[in-house]
């Protein structure tokens, strides 16, 4: 199942705890498998079965999400001479794991879904059935809130520019 | 189109979602407008790191597949029709309607309990028991005892009181993390070598646990819900608050949660 991974992934960032995700990645295939028939040959599977993640994960409500702090996070400057700061891609991973560990569920479940794991901003209108146009301003949002988190730990935002996907993957190269 | 109009397509700019019309018209307004240009840079930048971030984890689903094939196999298994020569789907439909039974009993106690409002983390106990001991949904337990008490560490119940527990009569089988309420607990699974029962536990935190208190065993106060499916006990100690689960009778949870409350 070359999907189980991504949806762990996703699972593990909006669930309680490591083994709640698990549960719930297990109940999102098992409910795939029972309701294979009413998957249409030639539309997206990788939508459908996030579609299932999100729908169970919102059907079993309030006992399964997470709240914050599911990373640790070392501040450089207290082990490291002042005005050094080391460039590890390992300590920036866990930065901005644990910022979107600290935003709102909503704002954490577009950006897992558009940008990681490289839905359209129509794709995941459908997963979370709300209009494509609640989908584009939660990104909006989502990346607003996530950039002032950064930065609040950058001490001047973003530092490092590139070019990439921003929603989705859609026509990517 | 103006700024703010702009930063709330940009999204769909820049997957290519957006009709020509308006993809032109955003077009040209970042190539007039420095700060939108600039936001659109961001986005792309974050996008990377935010990639890079979550990507890094590559989690080991062989332990979720397993389990997947596993009820799969007993789904299919289940699904043989009547009337086929084979004797056991008899067996399997008895068990389908003792199942159904067990469900449609504890959903009815669970309802009452919520009814409760003040017993929620009660109702959850019930509910994991029977969804992961009593219905034995496959769940990745860890079986070891180094593993359960490396996994209650985590949740700051000591290795000491796993350990202590070896002490009270019934043996330890295996353990996870669950969610009861708002808090998450180790979850236990015991046997007293005929049946299997559940014990939750978590740091105490001083919250008072809900249900009347029956007795006081070892200085703790140890409080019952009457629920018809499902018996629950729990007890506070200074370091642990625990809850036992059992669907025999309410005896049968008291004395689990008197041989806990001297074990720990």
């Amino acid at each position: 199942m070359p999907h189980a991974r991504s949806l762990l992934r996703v699972a593990r960032r909006l669930a309680a705890d490591s083994s709640i995700a698990e549960d719930l990645v297990q109940e999102t295939l098992l409910l795939a498998w029972r309701g294979f028939d009413q998957f249409q040959p030639g539309t997206n599977i990788r939508a459908w079965l996030f579609r299932i993640l999100m729908n169970t994960f919102y059907a079993q409500g309030r006992r399964i999400r997470s709240t914050p702090l599911l990373v640790s996070l070392q501040s450089p400057e207290s082990e490291a001479e002042p005005g050094f700061r080391a460039p590890s891609s390992l300590l920036a991973n866990a930065e901005v794991n644990q910022a979107l560990a600290d935003m709102s569920e909503e704002h954490r479940t577009v950006l897992l879904l558009g940008v990681v794991e490289g839905f359209t901003c129509k794709e995941m209108a459908e997963i979370l059935a709300v209009p494509i146009g609640t989908v584009m301003s939660r990104m909006s949002r989502a990346r607003q809130a996530m950039r002032s988190r950064l930065a609040a730990n950058n001490e001047g935002g973003i530092r490092r520019g590139a070019n990439g996907a921003a929603c989705a993957q859609k026509g990517a190269s | 189109m103006n700024c703010s109009e702009a930063i709330e397509v940009l999204p769909a700019y820049l997957t290519g979602e957006l009709e020509t019309a308006k993809a032109q018209a955003i077009g040209a307004h970042l190539l007039g407008c420095p700060a939108c240009a600039r936001e659109a840079e961001q986005q792309k930048s974050l996008d990377l790191q935010l990639q890079a971030a979550v990507k890094s984890e590559d989690p080991d689903v062989s332990g979720i597949l397993l389990r997947v094939k596993q009820s799969i196999l007993a789904e299919a298994a289940a699904q043989v029709q009547p009337g086929s020569h084979a004797l056991w789907p008899r067996r399997w439909i008895g068990l389908a309607i003792g199942a159904a039974a067990v469900v449609l009993a504890s959903v009815l106690a669970y309802n009452v309990l919520l009814g409760q409002r003040t017993a929620r983390v009660y109702a959850d106990a019930a509910e994991d028991h029977r969804d992961e001991v009593t219905l034995a949904q496959p769940r990745h337990w860890r079986t070891e005892l180094a593993e359960i008490q490396a996994l209650a560490e985590t949740r700051g119940v000591s290795a000491e009181a796993v350990n202590a527990l070896g002490g009270s009569g019934y043996r330890l089988e295996r353990g996870r993390i669950c969610q009861l309420e708002d808090h998450l607990y180790l979850h236990l699974v015991v046997t007293d070598g005929a049946r299997e029962y559940s014990l939750f536990l978590r740091p105490s935190d001083g919250t008072p646990l809900p249900g009347s208190t029956r007795e006081v065993v070892n200085g703790r106060a140890v409080h019952a819900a009457h629920d018809a499916s499902e018996q629950v006990a729990g007890f506070e100690s200074k370091q642990l608050l625990a809850i036992v689960v059992t669907e025999d009778s309410p005896e049968a949870a008291m004395r689990l949660a008197r041989a806990a409350a001297n074990a720990l």
